[in-house]
């Protein structure tokens, strides 16, 4: 009797099958790669501000503060970007031909705000407060990364809820002292690390939130 | 998600053109905001990610719905989008930080505490200043909490008209200026007032133009009480209650715990003598006599259901009974008043009035008798003879002179300004937020008179009826938007400032004025700065600071004359009880007399009595509903004196037989909403009756002889032979509680005998779950004390305006889909029928520690923290409505549709409290005990190495309540106050004993006193 399907069909059936079974579990497995690549967290991608700001140049040239900046990241939840009077402290003297800086001057005296691009954005249903990361021994550069470094900024980090809880469940493989927070060169070696964040989380009486209401309200 | 919305940005071209005009509060306006938070509008069901490093070795629940929920994660993406700081930022603002500003709100013309907060000045939330004696203790109103609202309200007027065309201020002032000589045929129609600067201002234009007329018209302004002080006193006195001397309270058609401007104060007086925690510890007693139910009424010891014009006869009887007991008078009222009280002694009284006068000759001195704005002047002299009698006066009442200008007085009132209307005398007509062709009485015909005045010139925020039939429309401002001053109920001399530039131009009637005035530019803020230039800076600044200046009004020693108490009884006793069906009208509780008809809040609100909302009905007793042969929800015509009006019927229980009650405000044609009928396009359509076409000058509040007829309307969608319906979305139908132990209560005698009578209800009960988690360390919960809740719903408003909680519209509201996260619930406690005592009782999210949401959610979006609260995840909820059909308490609310539509009118946009999630289409939400307020009282403790502080979390619903009925805390501290309360005898969990939830929100069982002269 002659055979009801021709000999490719076996060949044909099996890869059709491996191709389904591939697309089925393949697929969602892609998206939530893709959803944890930099084309959808927007780390390490360089935004275009409206002004060239160089934070090597303002942090290792000019050895200033973090925080005489963004000075409300250790009094508000917002570490903010800062006002442009702010910029003019030191602009109004030094560089106030700049062409560079005329979008500064111009809201300066204008009023108008500088439309700045968001480098890093949570979703609107978080709520993240700067401030008291500051005081609890959380450095700028464990999430910013080395902004002293970065010529435009980018993202250090996915800000994914994952690597939020992975400092949250063990912040003393994070913190440091009081006094070096924005130190930008802050490192020790793993051990001591260890060592020296179980002191300070006993010592300031550290107990992240880790419940939902934590950062979802 | 629909999320925290993108805040509109103001062009800064606003702040250059306007000049400069707050000193403390004027920031925010031209400057950027930080756009931090503006994105996720568009994200589907946001499962955010759900990673979190403890990934199961087999596949669970969730591992499989991460799997399945993979596809929508596309819809994810970080925020992006701009920064927008400040260019130059005020001194005073620390960006993403609130800041509190005191300013007063008027009610009636007086004023009354206001704290706001403000967010990068964008004000999002008022509560009462608590250091205010119209607040005292910061408690609030459904009006004040809902006042903002108002604010952000798009329905406002935008631009100044003249005719038909847009014309502009300086136009305006222009004609202001010129040409009316002595000011002949001026005249002015101003809401009544108690500020300093607009009387000020009046005395200016009279000075300038000495002809001019200043007329003041509130439709529901106290006239009868006024009358007679003057009759009975011999000078026109306000009368101030002192409810915390009080110990015998007798109630005569008094709503006095939600009259405007005094009944925040009142209500927490009254509550200092029901606050029961021992059983050693008094109370008060209350006596109401009413014909519609009242917030008082509900809550009375003892009350007597009497039609409003039965009043007079009662109190006569009243006073004929302390006439029979005057040998238990003081020797000096006795001497004064024995032989005038005389031929009274005849007069029979029934049983009720009997033991209400003699708990008041038992008290002396510490009882008080009330009677209620609507009634006669005759009923109001009556009163003030019987706390005279009783030693009251001077101790539970007194007497000061009055704060509102020329109140009494001719100039108050609409009938000379008709007068000279209809004699053609006046040429130009301002009216200065009135709303004249609403509410004026239906016998003047105010349209047809304001047809032959040539110039009319209206302020108002809205163009409403009184706005389109003037030639002049000036938008006006809220109180948020404007300086200016006034006097709070007791004299108390209040400041208002303003927190936001106003969002639609606007001027204030200050500004009016002085334009009248010939001043060339006027400016409110200059105005009021001149006024008190005298005023040292630095007590300015403190005044502005605490919102007003100390000092109130002192008390006037006067004493009733007996030529006018003879004539009040002869009065009374000569007035016939109406005979027939009566109608009473009276302000609504949410609407007052109409003035708050476009606050979409304040409409969806149900009613603190019959859970009415969007709208009002005729309500009746269940008797006289059925000796009518009416039903609920049918409409009937109901005519008086040859005008009527079509209302659906709500039988009420508790209302006096052959009454029907209309309140007013409501129907108001300047607010049309778009109504939906199923799947068919909307209509717009008005919200509620406006019951003023029955209203007339000789008989503003009670109507005899009315006539109810079945209506034959047939409108659409209702086309039908039936009897026409109407839709009432009430939002509680059932007060009875079927024998479970919903509220539980008991009279003070039983629970001196038996202090532990609620312990069979708080057994341990058996448990399959076991006990899977022992809570340690910091532990939150609620106590609400029962006896002192009155019901007002101000908490429910409070935590609307908190939670950025929507308003769904009347028919999503009829289909119970409303979003209020709190509600009060009445149940009816002892009683049958029309005699029923409707108890309040809050109900919100009970944080169960057992709880049965958390057991059915498939995606654990309701989980439960190591503090007790059960916390509610909106980015993993994905709708499945389970925990809402597993809830016993039926407190958790699902967001059938996009209530926060992202295409909502900015300036509601502007109204959301930004450190609260928005929730969008689909996702549960329900009471997080103000969990936004919870973690930002933990980062400050973290940031200072501290504990939290005792009163340092105060939920929105604990700080507005009036009466401190609701007590919020720490559990785990044992000398906390909320850990007090659930250590007292008579606290219980809701449905504690059968279910065995463990709420952490317990309720202290309510209480009465009664006297067992009645009772038995």
């Amino acid at each position: 009797m002659r055979p009801l399907f021709p000999p490719w069909a076996n060949s044909a059936m099996w890869s059709v099958t491996i191709l389904l079974l591939v697309g089925v579990l393949g697929l969602p497995i892609a998206l939530m790669v893709y959803m944890r690549t930099p084309y959808v967290t927007d780390q390490f991608i360089e935004k275009e501000q409206p002004i060239q700001f160089d934070h090597r140049h303002h942090v290792l040239d000019d050895g200033i503060d973090c925080l005489y900046c963004h000075y409300l990241a250790d009094r508000s939840p917002w570490a903010g970007v800062p006002p442009t009077e702010l910029c003019m402290n030191c602009h109004s003297q030094i560089w106030n031909d700049a062409p560079l800086l005329e979008p500064l001057r111009e809201s300066f005296f204008t009023g108008r705000p500088i439309k700045w691009a968001r480098v890093n954005g949570i979703p609107d249903f978080v709520f993240f407060n700067h401030e008291v990361h500051i005081h609890r021994g959380v450095g700028c550069a464990t999430c910013h990364g080395r902004i002293d470094q970065m010529a435009a900024v980018h993202a250090d980090s996915t800000l994914h809820m994952k690597w939020c809880l992975d400092c949250h469940r063990r912040p003393e493989l994070f913190l440091r002292p009081l006094d070096q927070i924005t130190n930008m060169d802050w490192e020790l070696p793993p051990g001591e690390q260890l060592i020296l964040g179980r002191e300070l989380k006993a010592k300031l009486s550290i107990v992240p939130p880790t419940s939902c209401t934590g950062c979802h309200r | 998600m629909v999320d925290r919305i993108r805040l509109p940005i103001h062009p800064d071209s606003d702040g250059a053109d306007l000049p400069a005009r707050a000193v403390a509060s004027d920031h925010g306006h031209d400057h950027g905001h930080d756009h931090g938070h503006d994105h996720g509008h568009d994200h589907g069901h946001d499962h955010g990610d759900f990673d979190d490093g403890d990934m199961p070795s087999s596949i669970s629940r969730r591992g499989f719905l991460e799997i399945v929920g993979a596809g929508l994660l596309v819809a994810c993406e970080p925020p992006r989008g701009e920064i927008l700081p400040y260019s130059r930022q005020p001194r005073e603002l620390t960006p993403g930080k609130p800041q509190v500003y005191a300013t007063s709100m008027m009610e009636g013309g007086q004023a009354v505490g206001v704290l706001a907060t403000s967010w990068s000045g964008r004000p999002t939330k008022l509560d009462g200043n608590p250091d205010h004696p119209a607040t005292l203790g910061g408690g609030s109103s459904i009006r004040l909490q809902s006042a903002i609202y108002d604010l952000y309200d798009p329905t406002r007027g935008r631009t100044i008209r003249h005719g038909s065309q847009g014309a502009g201020w300086s136009l305006f002032l222009a004609n202001a200026r010129g040409g009316f000589q002595s000011g002949k045929g001026l005249h002015f129609l101003l809401e009544p007032t108690s500020s300093p600067l607009l009387i000020q201002q009046i005395q200016a234009v009279r000075g300038k133009l000495p002809e001019a007329r200043f007329h003041f018209y509130d439709p529901v302004a106290p006239t009868a009480r006024l009358d007679a002080t003057r009759a009975a006193l011999g000078k026109i006195a306000t009368p101030i209650h002192h409810l915390d001397k009080a110990q015998v309270i007798a109630a005569f058609d008094s709503d006095f715990l939600m009259e405007p401007a005094v009944g925040i104060r009142q209500a927490r007086d009254f509550a200092t003598h029901r606050r029961v925690r021992s059983t050693a510890d008094g109370m008060s007693r209350l006596y109401v006599a009413e014909g519609e139910v009242s917030v008082p009424g509900a809550i009375a010891d003892h009350r007597l259901r009497a039609r409003p014009s039965e009043i007079p006869s009662l109190l006569l009887s009243l006073l004929a009974e302390v006439a029979r007991g005057q040998g238990k008078l003081a020797p000096k009222q006795r001497a004064a008043w024995g032989a005038s009280l005389g031929p009274l002694q005849s007069r029979p009284a029934p049983p009720w009035i009997k033991v209400l006068a003699g708990d008041l000759l038992a008290r002396q001195g510490s009882g008080l008798v009330l009677v209620g704005p609507r009634q006669p002047p005759e009923a109001h002299v009556l009163g003030y003879l019987l706390n005279t009698l009783l030693g009251n006066t001077t101790v539970t009442e007194t007497f000061i002179e009055p704060v509102i200008f020329e109140e009494g007085m001719e100039s108050h009132g609409l009938a000379p300004l008709a007068t000279a209307m209809s004699r053609g005398e006046v040429s130009t007509l301002v009216i200065l937020g009135c709303d004249p062709l609403y509410d004026a009485p239906a016998d003047l015909d105010f349209a047809r008179l304001l047809t032959k005045v040539p110039t009319s010139i209206y302020l108002g925020r809205h163009e409403n009826v009184t706005a389109q039939a003037c030639t002049w429309y000036l938008p006006g401002l809220h109180f948020l938007e404007q300086w200016g001053d006034g006097r709070a109920y007791d004299g108390t001399l209040s400041l208002i400032q303003p927190l936001i530039r106003p969002l639609f131009g606007g001027h204030s009637p200050n500004e009016v004025l002085a334009a009248f005035s010939g001043d060339p530019a006027p400016d409110d803020r200059l105005l009021l700065r001149a006024l008190y230039g005298m005023v040292p800076t630095a007590d300015w600044q403190s005044a502005l600071q605490h919102g007003f200046f100390s000092g109130s009004l002192p008390p006037l020693g006067l004493e009733v004359s007996p030529g006018a108490a003879s004539k009040a009884i002869a009065a009374a006793a000569a007035a016939p009880a109406s005979a027939g069906l009566e109608v009473a009208l009276r302000p609504d509780y949410k609407m007052g007399a109409g003035e708050f008809g476009s606050n979409d809040w304040l409409i969806e609100l149900p009613d603190p009595i019959t859970k009415l909302s969007w709208g009002n009905a005729a309500q009746m007793s269940l008797a006289t509903a059925k000796r009518l042969g009416v039903r609920k929800n049918e409409i009937i015509d109901l005519a008086q004196g040859g005008r009527s009006i079509q209302i659906p019927v709500l039988p009420t229980q508790g209302m006096a037989d052959d009454l029907i009650s209309l309140s007013l405000g409501w129907g108001n044609g300047a607010h049309p909403r778009e109504e939906e009928h199923g799947l068919f396009s909307a209509k717009m359509a008005l919200v509620g009756v406006d019951a003023y076409p029955l209203r007339t000058t000789a008989a503003p509040w009670f109507l005899p002889d009315a006539a109810v007829a079945k209506t034959s309307r047939q409108a659409f969608p209702y086309a039908s032979p039936e009897p026409v319906r109407e839709v009432l979305a009430i939002q509680q139908t059932n007060i009875d509680m079927q024998d479970r132990p919903i509220l539980l209560g008991a009279t003070l005698e039983e629970f001196r005998n038996n202090p532990n009578f609620v312990a069979p209800h708080n057994d341990p009960v058996p448990d399959l779950y076991g006990d899977p988690w022992k809570y340690t360390g910091q532990q939150w919960g609620m106590g609400i004390d029962l006896t002192t809740c009155i019901g007002c719903s101000a908490c429910v408003s409070a935590c609307q305006a908190e939670n950025n909680t929507p308003t769904v519209g009347k028919i999503n509201a009829f289909k119970g889909r409303e979003m209020h996260w709190l509600r009060i619930d009445r149940y009816q406690l002892g009683g049958s029928d029309d005699d029923v005592r409707l108890m309040p009782q809050p109900m919100m999210c009970q944080h169960c520690e057992k709880a049965p949401c958390e057991y059915v959610c498939p995606v654990n979006a309701t989980v439960h923290s190591p503090d007790g609260l059960n916390e509610m995840v909106y980015n993993r909820c994905i709708g499945t409505r389970f925990c809402s059909n597993n809830c016993p308490y039926k407190v958790r609310r699902f967001n059938f549709l996009l209530y926060n539509d992202t295409h909502m009118p900015e300036t509601l946009k502007m109204s959301k409290n930004p450190n609260v999630t928005v929730r969008g289409r689909g996702v549960m939400e329900k009471c997080t005990y103000c969990v936004q307020r919870i973690r930002t009282a933990e980062i400050d403790a973290r940031i200072d190495q501290r504990h939290i502080r005792e009163g340092e979390v105060r939920t929105a619903c604990q700080v507005a309540c009036p009466t401190e009925a609701i007590v919020f805390g720490l559990v785990s501290d044992p000398d906390s106050p909320v850990s007090q309360i659930h250590g007292l005898s008579r606290v219980y969990g809701v449905l504690q004993h059968e279910l065995g939830t463990e709420p952490r929100t317990r309720y202290l069982a309510v209480l009465h006193n009664p006297s067992p002269e009645l009772e038995s």
